[in-house]
This record gives structure tokens, sequence and C-alpha cells, in this order.
């Protein structure tokens, strides 16, 4: 679950660390009743998930109230990129006298927290990856050891921060933040930039939280934070139902539903192969039965680029008789009228077979391996 | 032979009394596998399809001789689970559940690092099958023969289209491994090459990985340098979308490229395996390898 710059910012004046001043608004109103308290220049920030936001103009500086209500009337409601700005952050501004990277997340090569930091920090940061990768500082952690001030000595020296105060300033944010990711089951924790003052403390000035959505049954607290995210009707009609919708390719006209993300991909590269591109695809997981698998081609059906429909399932766990259970339930009681090419393989699949052969003719084909059926569904198309 | 479980792994089966449990308890015993006992907490003193279940692992092992245990349990309940098996000594432990939180699994691939006889194969895994002698988890058994192919896959279905090709080529499998989907798998590739290795029905490996993580680069490493017998590599995800991207860390860690498609297919060709453009592709190029 990727968490809004200013979530992110509360989690981290939660655990100690320094963040500016700021206010979030989700509208003109909230806007106005704020305008008497603040004293300016203020940063404008579009609260959206993608990244590039600075680039792409979701940042500004207000120099005067008349300055803020015009940057606040563009943006919000407006789309950055992909996203809709949903709220803003209006922010004191700071004077950095230096912009700092810091970053913890999983290294998964070696199973291991890494934490990574760099003085050259800002928007650029992943050129410096790419050509001067020396200065960026890599820590990996013993997570049975922890985080241990020898960490925290060899990230200064191997970043290169040789002055006292911002030494320390660095070390308190760089453990807090440990702590963060640590205590949160989050996947990434990061500050860019990570801003040194004039009188050398440190603040966070922006804030990537990124929470394992597996862990979120123990986070409680996330909760409220969760309700505040942008979400897709289809995206929520299919986590309420337990499956996964994914965006997959906005020129795509084919739709894929499977149970696995192996299988998926899979789909995926096999209808390209054909020269078709799949536009969504929903992931069933392990074991869905016929009546949420019913639900699940109707969510795949309301995104009008779908043409076609690729169910394609090996059953292990999942059984072929609830998968053809619920395309039979699907093509009676909906309104079906794009083809669905089915493709069956595994656990009670002769079963499987013998309930679609009983409504054959009502737009579903069969296929017997995954390559016709990739073939087929593009073959399908417009008939 | 085989690895990790045949005709004298004695298997419990932890969750024995749900949905899932039962339903599959039936289908191993009906492939012939010996389950011995089921654990389920306060359920103890039922039988499920004549199966004696147990309150705890330790009573089960005690009562029954188990040496191996796979997992019907929740995702919330598997970091649990698997250190009560392996607090009641048992080395090889398979977990299916779908959704294990990231910080478990590091915790289980932290204990068990340098414990190198225990084997926690997955979450996130459709289990072990040793055709002809026992499997523990839910594939379905029905597409397996028995044979000279090892295989171990990170995604369930990619695997069940590489058997079904196989067995429709005549092309058995000696054991069939689900190393699992996530992010930190207990048992990784490079865990179980040096059992194919060593085992004696084994004359050719099937490594099918996907786009993400570095234990395909890792697992070529250890071709390169260790393996004499052939390796056939799929991976997939070549097409897949990138992710919505957050932050930049992803992007530093993976400035070598390691990660893509192309990374691991490049490492593992590097390393001698042979590159399977599908799933059918590999029964395709084994029929080659073997004859």
């Amino acid at each position: 679950m990727k968490l809004y710059e200013y979530q992110g910012k509360e989690l981290f004046r939660n655990s100690g660390i320094p963040t500016p001043r700021g206010h979030v608004i989700r509208n003109l109103a909230e806007l106005d009743s704020l305008l008497p308290s603040l004293s300016f220049p203020v940063v404008v920030k579009a609260q959206v998930l993608v990244g590039g936001r600075g680039k792409a103009g979701g940042i500004k500086t207000a120099a005067s109230a008349g300055e803020l209500q015009e940057y606040a009337k563009n943006l919000l409601g407006s789309f950055l990129k992909e996203d809709k700005v949903i709220a803003l952050l209006i922010e004191e501004k700071v004077a950095a006298l230096e912009e700092y990277y810091l970053g913890v997340t999983l290294d998964r090569a070696t199973r291991q927290p890494l934490i990574l930091f760099s003085r050259k920090g800002g928007m650029d940061i992943e050129e410096v990856a790419k050509e001067t990768p020396e200065a960026i500082a890599r820590i990996h952690v013993d997570p049975q050891m922890g985080l241990r001030n020898f960490h925290l000595e060899q990230l200064v020296k191997a970043g290169g921060v040789t002055d006292p105060d911002v030494k320390k300033g660095v070390q308190q944010v760089a453990q807090a933040l440990y702590r963060l990711w640590d205590t949160s089951d989050a996947a990434l924790v990061e500050i860019n930039p990570l801003m040194v003052l004039a009188d050398k403390t440190v603040v966070a000035a922006d804030a990537k939280v990124d929470i394992d959505d597996s862990a979120l049954f123990r986070h409680p607290e996330l909760e409220a934070f969760r309700r505040e995210l942008p979400e897709s009707e289809l995206e929520r009609a299919a986590r309420e139902t337990g499956f996964l919708y994914i965006d997959i390719d906005p020129e795509g006209n084919v739709g894929v539903i499977s149970n696995g993300s192996g299988m998926i991909m899979s789909c995926i590269d096999w209808i390209a192969r054909h020269g078709g591109k799949v536009t969504c695809a929903l992931d069933l997981g392990g074991g869905a039965t016929a009546d949420r698998v019913a639900r699940g081609i109707g969510i795949v059906l309301r995104n009008p680029k779908v043409k076609s429909l690729l169910i394609s399932i090996f059953g292990g766990i999942t059984r072929c008789d609830e998968i053809a259970g619920g395309i039979v339930r699907a093509v009676t009681e909906k309104d079906v009228n794009i083809p669905i090419v089915a493709r069956l393989e595994g656990t009670n699949k002769e079963k499987g077979l013998a309930l679609l052969a009983e409504v054959s003719g009502k737009t579903i084909e069969i296929a017997a391996t995954l390559p016709e059926a990739a073939d087929k569904v593009l073959r399908v198309q417009g008939r | 032979m085989s690895i990790l479980i045949d005709q004298n792994t004695r298997l419990l089966v932890q969750g024995i009394t749900g949905r899932e449990g039962q339903f599959h308890t039936a289908r191993m015993l009906e492939y012939g596998t010996n389950v011995v006992g089921g654990v389920t907490p306060g359920k103890g003193g039922l039988t499920v399809h004549g199966v004696p279940v147990f309150d705890t692992v330790a009573e089960a092992v005690r009562a029954t001789g188990a040496n191996a245990s796979v997992l019907f349990v929740p995702p919330r309940l598997t970091l649990d689970a698997i250190f009560e098996a392996l607090a009641a000594g048992l080395k090889t432990v398979i977990s299916i559940a779908e959704g294990v939180p990231v910080k478990d699994m590091l915790q289980v691939y932290h204990y068990t690092k340098n414990l190198p006889d225990v084997h926690v194969i997955g979450p996130n895994s459709f289990g072990v099958i040793s055709p002809g002698k026992a499997k523990a988890g839910f594939m379905a058994h029905e597409i397996y023969s028995q044979g000279p192919v090892g295989l171990m896959s990170r995604s369930a279905t990619n695997s069940y289209e590489t058997v079904l090709g196989l067995t429709r080529r005549g092309i058995g499998q000696s054991t069939c491994v689900g190393v699992g989907g996530d992010t930190i798998p207990g048992t990784s590739f490079v865990d179980l090459l040096p059992l194919f290795e060593a085992d004696e029905q084994t004359k050719a490996v099937v490594l099918i990985g996907e786009i993400g993580g570095a234990d395909e680069e890792i697992a070529a490493e250890y071709i390169k340098n260790h393996m004499t017998k052939p390796v056939v590599a799929y991976i997939a995800g070549r097409n897949a979308p990138k992710g919505k991207k957050m932050g930049h860390a992803g992007a530093i860690v993976g400035a070598s490229g390691v990660g893509s498609a192309q990374s691991k297919i490049e490492a593992l060709a590097a390393a001698g395996a042979y590159i399977a453009e599908s799933p059918d592709h590999i029964g395709e190029l084994l029929e080659k390898i073997l004859s």
C-alpha cells in the first residue's frame, strides 16, 4: 500500500523525524479557513502517488494568498500523469543548504534490509545511481542483529558527512527511519530530499512509504490511510471479491482472467507473440468458487476496452468445475456480448469442460492449449 | 531417488480440518502419499479421512514418526505453523499459503539459513511432488509422470503447463518443487540445485523463474560453477507491465539491471543453461537434451 506524502509525513513525525510544518486541504473552502494562519512564502504540493511529480508541475511556491489560491484552484482535481490530485499539502518554505537522499528497503538478493544514503539527493538521484554509484552509501543490516551504532557510523562515513552536527542529525533520522521500516512492515521508506538547513538541522522534505499489503491486517492504525487512497471502481470491486484487478495496456483490447500471476504473465506473453495487447487482467488467486468467478467475469466486462476475454486456468487448488460454473452463471445471468475463450486444465478439468459444453454456442470457445487460446482470443474479436 | 519427499515420507498436514486441508488430504491419500497425521489446535482426537488429528505438531511427531509437514493454514498463522514444525524437529516443511507477510518470511529465512538440512518450501507454493511416490501440496497430480527431470518453479501455473507438455512427450519427472511466488521464499533455486545435482534419478533440471528479485541470477552463478547436469530455464514476464513505481530505492538497487527478464536470461545463458521461449518449448528442448 503506497501512501501519500502527507500520510508518510504523519508516520515520520510520530517516529521522531522532523518535517516542515504543513496542512492538508482537500477543497478551496478548507483553504479559505486556513489562509489567516499562513505566513508566506509557502510550498504547495499536489498529493499523488506517481513519481516525477516536481517535473510534472505538481510543486509550486506561492508568495502570497492570491498566488496560493490560484495554484490551489488549478491543481485540485487536475491530473498529474495518470493520478488525480485529491489533496494539497501546504508547507512552510524551508531554505536548504544541501539536499540528501535517505531510504530503507529490502534487498531481495541478500534478504537483508538495506539503508541507502547519498549527499547528492534530489530529483536526479537515479542518474547518480547510474553514473556515480560510489556516491551512494549502501549499508546492509542483518535483521537478527538489528540496526546498531556501527551501522550508523558506517553510513555517514561512506556517505561523506563530516560536520558533527549534520552527522548527528542524519544518524538520528536514519535510526528513526529504520525503526519505522521495521515496525510498520514497510517495503520502502524514503526521504528525498532530506534537507540540511542553515542551523545544521535536517528535515524530511518529502516522504515515500510503501507498506506490505499482506501485513496490513496487523496495522489497524493504517486503515484510515487506506480509505483515503485512490482506487478505481474495478480495483475496489475486485478487492472486495478477494481478487486482484490490474490495468495493463491502455491500448490493449483483450481481458485476461487467470489463477496466479505466473499464468497471467504467460498469457500476456503469448498474446503479445500473436500480435495482440492485453488491456487488463484479473488474478483469481487460488481456490475461487463459482459464485465469485461469475462476479469476477462481471468486473472485467465492465471495462469497455475489453473486446474479448481469455479465461485460462490451470487448476491446482482452484477447481475447474468451479471456474466453469462461474462462466456458465456469468453468460446465463449477465448480459455478455463479447466472445470468451476458455482454457481449462488441472483439478476437475473433465467436470468443468462438461459444464461448459452445456452452454456452448453462447459466445464461449474452448481452447486446449495456451498458445491456441491466445490465438483464438484475438481471432474471435469483431465477429 | 528424488528429492525432499518420496515413498518413505511420513507426512503431517497442519490445518487438516479446514476446507482446503480436508479436500487436499483426500487427494494426497488418493495419490498414495503416506499421510500419517494432521494438526489443528483444539481438534486433537478427531480423524479426517481416517487420519488422526493432534493438537500440536510435537504430539503428532511423537505418535506417528512424521518426518515432513505440509501447511494448509491461513497466511496470518503461517509463521507460527512453520516455527512449530521446526521446533518439533521436522526438516521439510512445505507452506502453501498466499499472502504471508514479507517480514515473517524474512524471519524464517534468517532462522534457517545456516541449517543446511532444513528446507522450508514456499510460501505461495503448490507444494512438492515426487511422481509415483508422494505429493505434499495441491497440484493436479494427474498430469505428472515419473522420470528424469527435476523441476523447480516460482509460478504454479507455469509449472503445470510445463509438466503437461513433458508428460505428453513421454518425459517424466523426478521431483517438482514449487519454490513459491513470494518476495522471500524459504528455500530458493540455489538451495535446490545441489539436491538435484546429487539425485541419481534426476538427469536434467528445469528452472522456471520470473521477473523481480535476483534468485535466477544467483542460481546462474551456481549453475556455472557447480552443475554438471543440463539446466533448461524459462523466465516469465518479458511483456509484463512495469508496476507503478514509487520512490527511487528500487531503481538504485536495480541500477545494474538485475531483476529484469533480460538480466536473468542473459545470466542463465552465460552460465550454460538452455533458454526456453515458452513453457511448451521446455519439453521440446529436453527431448533433444535427453536423447
